[in-house]
């Protein structure tokens, strides 16, 4: 088999991270809860202005 | 309240991997890890879950999912009020769920003093240096001098107590002006715009009260918008059974300058002829795939087109005690009606049976044990087996009340096409 790696377990160093300053779903997804995954995680947006 | 019964759940991991192609292309996603390879197309066709290539990537990768035991908080913070400043509207859409924006009861503004009393509450129960605050309605925008007067108190208020509190407003745009515009944008509100699609598209269910269309009115007010703005706004319309051309709709939009789109289905009773039928979800499947593979190429000719349910970045994405919890309503995010009551979300507001306080006597602790348990993805027993519940979160609970009867029981289509959003979306950010 032929691999192409393109993310390597992007989710481990995070795991624990847990500090839940991010935006919560439902209020940033225009209204509908239905990705969690789009969010970004606060640590890394402390500049954005904007919710979305 | 009203006793809602839950289904006994069995928790269980997701599966170890899952395949998926996308233009002619081959991936494996790790959901535990986030892991996310390209194979060969003979590789794929023979990969399965019981056969996989024992080399170095796949058991460093097994060792992680057979060890995957984490230990974290579940959230019990307050973090983000949507306030409904306005329990009226001037439109009349065909799917709206609170019946002209007054959620079956009577029209009513919410006044300057319950908007302020809900910012200090907000501050007061959120342990969160970032605190959030949403405008809806009906049309917010109905009740604007409320909404200038609260952004102006919360943005002190928030200073003074140490909180960064930001704040979006959600409006069908009629009642844009030059003036709120400048408003909006000197103190950096994102925006929430709604808007379905070209004027044919639009027109068939957006209308005013006297039933005629809405995009001759709203296009030229939110083109101006965005003309003074380029991030922080959604262009947020509905699909239906009768309007489920996405691709066409989202092209549109993007074509005309809007950048950021989300297009959703319609959130109705299961009876109601605009409800997406099940033999239509292969089609909206469909259109997905074309609308991933316009971006996909839009993108290669330097166009950074945003469509919201494809925004799935692994690097930058949250930890896993946040995808292990679901859409935070009843907990993290609560709607305050005009009153100061207090609801899970500005969905399940019409529903006196999930009314859980009020901003003057506090949050009704059990309400809010029991939505913690309906956030909670280890308790939801459809998703306890699906490769997509980390980037999914479970679905909407007030959805799924509404069609199911069940708020734990996220119903069967709307999995199927969040499976594909997330497929796309993994491709279209991360490859």
């Amino acid at each position: 088999m032929k691999i192409k790696v393109i993310k390597n377990k992007p989710f481990i160093n995070k795991i624990n991270l847990n500090c839940r300053e991010c935006p919560t779903p439902c209020k940033s997804a225009c209204k509908t809860s239905m990705t969690v995954g789009n969010q970004t995680c606060e640590k890394d947006r402390k500049d954005k202005t904007y919710i979305f | 309240m009203k006793k809602i019964e839950r289904t006994k759940h069995i928790y269980s991991k997701p599966p170890f991997f899952h395949k998926f192609s996308f233009l002619k292309r081959f991936f494996v996603f790790f959901p535990i890890s986030g892991s996310l390879i390209e194979i060969d197309k003979n590789s794929y066709n023979n990969l399965n879950l019981k056969n996989f290539p024992k080399n170095k990537f796949f058991l460093e990768e097994l060792k992680i999912y057979k060890n995957f035991n984490p230990k974290f908080n579940k959230p019990e913070n307050l973090k983000s009020l949507c306030l409904l400043v306005s329990q009226t509207c001037n439109m009349n859409c065909d799917y709206c769920f609170v019946d002209e924006g007054n959620y079956g009861k009577e029209n009513r503004l919410m006044t300057s003093k319950v908007a302020k009393d809900s910012v200090d509450f907000l501050i007061k129960n959120s342990k969160n240096k970032n605190i959030e605050i949403d405008f809806f309605g009906g049309e917010p925008l109905l009740n604007w001098e409320v909404i200038k007067e609260t952004i102006i108190y919360g943005l002190n208020e928030s200073k003074k107590n140490n909180k960064n509190l930001r704040f979006s407003l959600t409006t069908n745009g009629t009642l844009l002006t030059d003036d709120k515009i400048n408003f909006l944008n000197e103190n950096k509100i994102s925006l929430i715009i709604s808007l379905d699609g070209p004027k044919e598209v639009n027109d068939k269910f957006r209308k005013f009260k006297n039933g005629n269309g809405s995009f001759d009115f709203i296009y030229p007010k939110v083109n101006n918008l965005i003309k003074k703005r380029d991030s922080g706004y959604y262009i947020r319309g509905t699909f239906t059974e009768e309007t489920k051309s996405i691709f066409n709709s989202a092209k549109y939009l993007f074509e005309n300058g809007f950048q950021n789109i989300s297009l959703e289905p319609v959130v109705i009773e299961e009876v109601n002829p605009l409800k997406i039928k099940k033999e239509s979800l292969k089609k909206i499947k469909k259109e997905y795939e074309k609308l991933g593979e316009y971006i996909f190429n839009e993108r290669k000719k330097g166009n950074n087109l945003n469509f919201y349910h494809f925004l799935i970045s692994l690097d930058e994405g949250p930890c896993l005690g946040k995808m292990s919890f679901g859409c935070g309503a009843g907990v993290e995010y609560l709607a305050v009606d005009s009153t100061g009551d207090l609801y899970p979300c500005h969905f399940l507001t019409e529903f006196d049976e999930f009314k859980m306080g009020n901003i003057y006597t506090g949050i009704d602790e059990n309400l809010k044990k029991y939505f913690m348990n309906l956030n909670d993805l280890s308790k939801k027993p459809k998703c306890s087996n699906c490769w997509a519940k980390y980037l999914c979160g479970g679905g909407c609970i007030a959805h799924s009340y509404l069609v199911k009867g069940d708020p734990n029981l996220p119903p069967q289509d709307f999995c199927s096409l969040q499976k594909k959003r997330v497929e796309i979306g993994l491709f279209l950010n991360n490859t």
